[in-house]
Order: C-alpha cells, then sequence, then structure tokens
C-alpha cells in the first residue's frame, strides 16, 4: 500500500492530529491497522487500541505504543477584527513558531505571527497569533472556531541519502513504524502471546492518554515507540545519540529508567541480527513509557526511539536507515519470545 | 438561587484539608429529600439521589468542598504565627493563597476561629527594594495577639488551618461578595439539584483537597468510576481595569464558562460542543475560557481507571482565591439552569 518508508511516513504526517483533536487521525490508522489485528477498539479518551489475539489461554500481553498526538495550538479566542488567538498545546518554542504557515482543524491555511515589536525577551507561546486572511469575527468563523486547533504546515520533503525533513515527525514517524510492525507480523506465524497495538492521545500535554488504556489493556510488557532528540547538530549539549547511527535503545528519560532485563534483551537481539544500535538517555523531554511502567502492579516497559533533530519544530529531521532498524529489531525481539526472558525483574 | 442561603455556604469554615463543615451544611439541607449520602476514606462525599429510572451513562457532577487556607507551622518567639517554610511566590505549599492576596487581611484559625491579621514589616521599615518586590510567604507573620510563642501555639496549635475572615452581601447590580465562592457554588447548585424530582438517578462527589493539587478527585473518579464527568468549579474573571480581549480569560455576565482546554486538561471535545448546543437551545448563556490557564478536578478525573470523558462548568468569578470574591447573580442562574439540561442530555449520550 505505502510503497516506501518516505511515503508511508509521509501519508501519516499529512494529517493533523493536535492533541485532543486525534479523532480523523485514528480513524485512517483504523482502517490502515485492521487487516493485521483481530479486535479494534476506542477507548474514553479516544486511545485507539488494536489486539493481536492468540489462541493460547492466559498468554502474557505484550503492548507496543506510539502517541498519535501532536503539538500545536488550540483556538481560544477571535477577536473582532478576525484574528485567532490560540492556546499553545505542548511544549512550543515560540521562535521555532513565529512567521510559519499553519493548516487548521476545517482545512483553512494560515500563516502564525508574533505580535508585532514584541521583544526577544518577552516571546511567549501565547504572543502569537494566527490569520487566515478575513477581516472580522464573523468571517473567521465561517472557516475557524473555538476549539479547533492548528499546527505547523510543512509537509516532508527527502534531504540527501536517506534523510527526510518536516513537521511532525513526531510522532508520526513512530506510528508508521507499528504500522511496518504490525503488518510484518501478520506474515508471521501466531504467536503465543497476545500482542496489543496502541495508538494514544494527549502525550504531548503530559503522557495523559496512556495512563488509561495501559489500565485497560493491562500488560505484562510493553515497548513504547518515540523519537528522541539527536546530539550532533550545531550548538548541541554533549550526548550520545546521533542520527543515522541505528535504533536508540532507551535508557533513561525524564519519566522511566527502563528495566534492564528489556535493555539487555534488545542489545542481544541487535548483536544477534547485525541491526545498528546506539544508547539513548536523556536528561529532559519525558514520554509515555514511565507511564505505562508505573501502571496497575507494575509493566515491565522499554522504548525504541527513532533519532530526530529539531524535535517540535517544521524542520523534523530523521533518517529512514534509523526507521527501518527499529523494525527489524522490533520484530525480531517480538519473533524471538524476548518476552519470555523475564523471570524475575527485581 | 436563594441568595442568603448560598452566602450561608460560603462562610463556613472549610479549608484543604477539614472540609467537614462543608459537609454538615449539606447534609442538613439535604435532610428529608432521599438522598443517600457516604464518605470514602480520603473524606469525598459520595451522593445518590434516585431518579424515575437509571440512566445508560453514569454521569458523575463533582464539586470541590475545601476553600483556599493556610496552615500554621510555627510561632516566633514575640508571639507572631508563621504559615510559610520555604521562600517562594506561589502558595502550593500553603492551601494556595496568594502572598500578594494576604497582606492586611483579616483570618480566623481553627475551630475556635481565632481571629488574626497577616503582617508584614511595616513600610516606615521596609528598603527600596523590600518596597517593590511581593513579599514571600515566609517573611509574613500572622497576628493574633499572643505576647508570647507559648501562649500563640496554645490558641493556635502546629497544623491549625486558617481562612480569610470575610462575610457576604449583595452589591452593584446584581453582584455578590463573599469568600469561598470557588467552588461553594458548586456545592450550592448540586445541593440545589438534589432537591429536586429528578427523571434520572444523580450521582454526585463533593471533594476534598482541591485546592492542594485535586487530590480528592483521585479516589472519588476510582470508586464511582462514571462514563461521563461534569466539574463544576468557579474560575477567573479578568474582566477589571484595562483587561479587554483574551487577557480576561472569562468575562462576568456572558454565563458559565465552558472551557475546550485548560492547564490540565483538554475537555472531551464532543461534550463541549453539546454543551455549547444545549445552551443556544434554550437561550441560557454560555462563554469560552479564551486562555488556558488553571486547572480543577477534571484534571485527577479524566485520567483515572479505564478514562472518563470530562467536561467543566464554572462559574467566571473576579478576584478569585482572594477574601472578596465578585460574582454576578446572572452567571450563577445561568449556571443553574445549564445542570438539568446537562444531566439528561449526557444520561442519554
Amino acid at each position: 500500500m505505502f510503497n516506501s518508508h518516505y511515503a508511508l511516513m509521509k501519508e501519516f504526517a499529512s494529517r493533523l492530529s493536535v492533541s485532543g483533536r486525534e479523532h480523523d487521525f485514528s480513524n485512517d490508522l483504523k482502517a490502515w491497522m485492521k487487516p493485521f489485528a483481530d479486535t479494534v477498539s476506542t477507548d474514553a479518551m479516544g486511545n485507539l487500541l488494536l489486539v493481536k489475539k492468540t489462541a493460547v489461554l492466559d498468554a502474557p500481553r505484550l503492548l507496543l505504543t506510539a502517541h498519535m498526538d501532536q503539538v500545536g495550538f488550540m483556538v481560544t479566542h477571535i477577536e473582532n477584527n478576525g484574528y485567532i488567538r490560540l492556546s499553545p498545546v505542548g511544549s512550543v518554542n515560540p521562535i521555532a513558531y513565529s512567521n510559519i504557515p499553519v493548516k487548521f482543524s476545517r482545512g483553512s491555511k494560515g500563516i502564525l505571527v508574533a505580535e508585532t515589536n514584541c521583544k526577544p525577551e518577552e516571546m511567549k507561546p501565547n504572543k502569537l497569533y494566527a490569520d487566515i486572511g478575513t477581516i472580522s469575527l464573523k468571517e473567521t468563523e465561517k472557516y475557524v472556531q473555538v476549539g479547533d486547533v492548528c499546527a505547523i504546515d510543512v509537509p516532508l520533503m527527502k534531504l540527501k541519502g536517506s534523510r527526510i525533513a518536516g513537521a511532525a515527525l513526531d510522532n508520526k514517524a513512530s506510528c508508521a513504524i507499528i504500522y511496518k510492525i504490525a503488518q510484518l507480523l501478520s506474515a508471521e506465524e501466531a504467536l503465543p502471546f497476545e500482542v496489543g497495538f496502541a495508538f494514544t492521545v494527549q502525550e504531548e500535554v503530559g503522557c495523559r492518554g496512556s495512563k488509561t488504556i495501559a489500565y485497560s489493556f493491562a500488560p505484562s510488557y510493553a515497548l513504547n515507540f518515540d523519537v528522541t532528540p539527536c546530539y550532533d547538530t550545531i550548538g548541541s549539549i554533549p550526548g550520545n545519540v546521533r542520527l543515522g547511527k541505528g535504533a536508540a535503545i532507551k535508557i533513561r528519560d525524564n519519566t522511566v529508567i527502563v528495566c534492564k532485563t528489556i535493555v539487555d534483551s534488545l542489545e542481544q537481539t541487535a548483536k544477534e541480527e547485525s541491526i545498528p544500535i546506539q544508547r539513548e538517555i536523556i536528561a529532559s523531554g519525558g514520554s509515555d513509557t514511565g507511564v505505562l511502567q508505573l501502571t496497575r502492579q507494575g509493566v515491565a516497559a522499554g522504548s525504541l526511539s527513532l533519532p530526530c533533530r529539531h524535535i517540535h519544530t517544521g524542520t523534523e529531521t530523521i533518517d529512514s536507515k534509523d526507521f527501518d532498524a527499529i523494525v527489524q529489531l522490533a520484530l525480531a525481539w517480538i519473533m524471538k519470545g524476548k518476552v519470555f526472558e523475564f523471570e524475575s525483574l527485581g | 438561587m436563594q441568595i442568603e442561603n448560598f452566602f450561608s455556604l460560603c462562610e463556613v469554615f472549610g479549608p484543604a484539608g477539614e472540609e467537614k463543615g462543608v459537609f454538615q451544611w449539606m447534609e442538613k439541607e439535604l435532610s428529608g429529600h432521599g438522598v443517600s449520602i457516604t464518605y470514602d476514606k480520603v473524606g469525598n462525599m459520595h451522593l445518590y439521589k434516585p431518579g424515575k429510572k437509571p440512566p445508560p451513562n453514569k454521569v458523575l457532577f463533582t464539586a470541590h468542598a475545601d476553600e483556599v487556607s493556610l496552615m500554621i507551622q510555627s510561632a516566633d518567639e514575640m508571639g507572631f504565627l508563621l504559615f510559610g517554610g520555604n521562600q517562594s511566590l506561589t502558595s502550593r505549599f500553603a492551601g494556595n493563597m496568594m502572598p500578594t492576596a494576604i497582606c492586611g487581611k483579616r483570618l480566623v484559625v481553627g475551630k475556635n476561629h481565632i481571629p488574626g491579621v497577616v503582617c508584614i514589616k511595616p513600610i516606615s521599615l521596609q528598603s527600596e527594594a523590600e518596597k517593590n518586590k511581593p513579599p514571600f510567604i515566609d517573611e509574613m507573620r500572622l497576628d493574633i495577639g499572643a505576647k508570647t510563642k507559648e501562649e500563640a501555639l496554645s490558641l493556635c496549635p502546629i497544623g491549625s488551618l486558617a481562612i480569610f475572615d470575610s462575610d457576604s452581601y449583595s452589591f452593584g447590580n446584581g453582584r455578590i461578595k463573599a469568600k469561598a465562592v470557588d467552588d461553594r457554588i458548586g456545592c450550592y447548585l448540586i445541593t440545589e439539584y438534589c432537591k429536586q424530582n429528578l427523571p434520572f438517578d444523580f450521582h454526585a462527589a463533593i471533594l476534598v483537597q482541591e485546592e492542594l493539587g485535586c487530590r480528592g478527585a483521585h479516589v472519588a473518579a476510582y470508586i464511582q468510576q462514571p462514563d461521563i464527568a461534569v466539574v463544576l468549579d468557579a474560575t477567573t474573571a479578568g474582566d477589571v481595569g484595562q483587561v479587554s480581549g483574551m487577557q480576561c480569560v472569562t468575562v462576568q455576565g456572558e454565563g458559565g464558562v465552558i472551557s475546550y482546554i485548560d492547564g490540565g486538561t483538554i475537555y472531551d471535545y464532543a461534550l463541549t460542543q453539546k454543551a455549547f448546543a444545549l445552551a443556544r437551545e434554550n437561550g441560557i448563556k454560555a462563554q469560552v475560557k479564551r486562555m488556558a490557564t488553571g486547572a480543577n478536578d477534571a484534571k485527577s478525573i479524566q485520567r483515572s481507571g479505564v478514562g472518563v470523558r470530562v467536561i467543566s462548568l464554572s462559574l467566571p468569578t473576579r478576584y478569585i482565591h482572594s477574601s472578596a470574591c465578585v460574582a454576578q447573580l446572572k452567571d450563577m442562574e445561568a449556571m443553574e439552569k445549564m445542570i438539568p439540561l446537562l444531566h439528561n442530555q449526557f444520561a442519554e449520550e
């Protein structure tokens, strides 16, 4: 259906899914993913869960998660002269969002600009406002209403080599990774355990959706898929992860110290399969992984991250080679039944 | 709305951590109206009023009982009480009383309502720098007129809770002034609704410790497991002075506030749209929250268990969290009219 990683990611990234408004993208994901799962459901918060069942009774449950929301803005007020005032949804660096093209829920395109003469030191997300070319409140309301959302409108483009840049790779790229894993798993023999594919909501505003879907599915093991920052740009602070150096195995982030057994089994699988990997540690920045880990009586949770430069901008950059490494590593880890290597996690 | 009755609820001593005065008021009002009342282990009050039939969806209405407060931490040698432990401008550490809102104000402490005044260094002794910045909580003292540390602590032991000492009245073209409008308005409207004959069974939870970070709500939501929750609260109205447009956040006279987003929650889109449609169809004023500021119990309820669809309905209140909250009667009445509409609609949504 998608004849390349680029085509797949471009399709996913083109869908608008600001936190709290994931519904339309969720419906698309449901349609794309349905051939690879036995059951489909959504929960009260809008999380999408597809489950690949097993014939084995009382089998362990593995949950693969990726958040399907993206950062953006919600319309909270429209001025009498038609300008659109917004509230940031998720962590938004106002400098990266000044003077950019945006697209709105109901299809309108516009520009996002900073209040004129706003000093750099006064710059905050609520100094940004949108203009769709209308000149009155009434006219704006024909196209955009309070409660609608908008996000940066920069379609994906190919850079040299296997690199791709554009908006919303965080986290559409990981949703695409789960799609590929599900697709490849469907061609394999039946598994002796249950696999859930969960596309979670509202991660960008505090990992909110993962809490309820993890509670409902109650997995024993979970693998989260998200992007992770690279430390190979000009002006970057020291750090390990680099673009193109392979699948990043999360050791820790702001929400979690990943279970060692998961890290070890992922690294061992990568060695056996000759898949390039790198270790990921980030001091700031969180993920759904920590929420998964602390659900109910606890979950052995880990994460495979896609190295990504310039996260939360219109120029997010990834390498297809890393995308591929993650898909291959996750698939091998699942097929080898690594989930069964947990005797006691201590 | 029986405004004098509402005032008596505002005047109840009910700081975060000691809300039982509010529950006693409500139990007295609800007596004889067929409402069953239980309390959970953290002190939330759960109400159940049977209606003509059980609703297909379980809808939970909530309000929080607690008001902003301070806790007495210690006393100094001169008999002044201290209530802040670390240097910080915001006072989540205290029960959400803001340093700028309490200087010179009258408080009452504990069940004996010991009166005191919040004081800082006299202005004649302040440096220029000190005069121009808001004081830190730990620089302030509560003067109860005690002469020694022992006397102070015998009247107000460590751990005593203090609230504003503030009366209530109507004024200025349909406005009221009182303390604790946040969130006695929610408690009051739930009480009044419980007195009626209802088409559907009605569940409500009156929550504790919202001002300390929406704590009681976690437990209440876990126990109730509703499909849908309607959080009744008060929110800031900034339509004063030179403030206009988005910066007001909400505006008095425009009805109850139904938010799409605030600092803690992105509300259920379909239910929020439905609430606005109900208001429009019934000629009731309702407004949006113009900035995503503040948070309420919805943030604890929405992510509880398997998840809950939430909306909020709030009273636009000037000078919220102060000793003199100001609200408009017609906004309170607009909120009151929305409750049966929301209950009946969401019961079958």
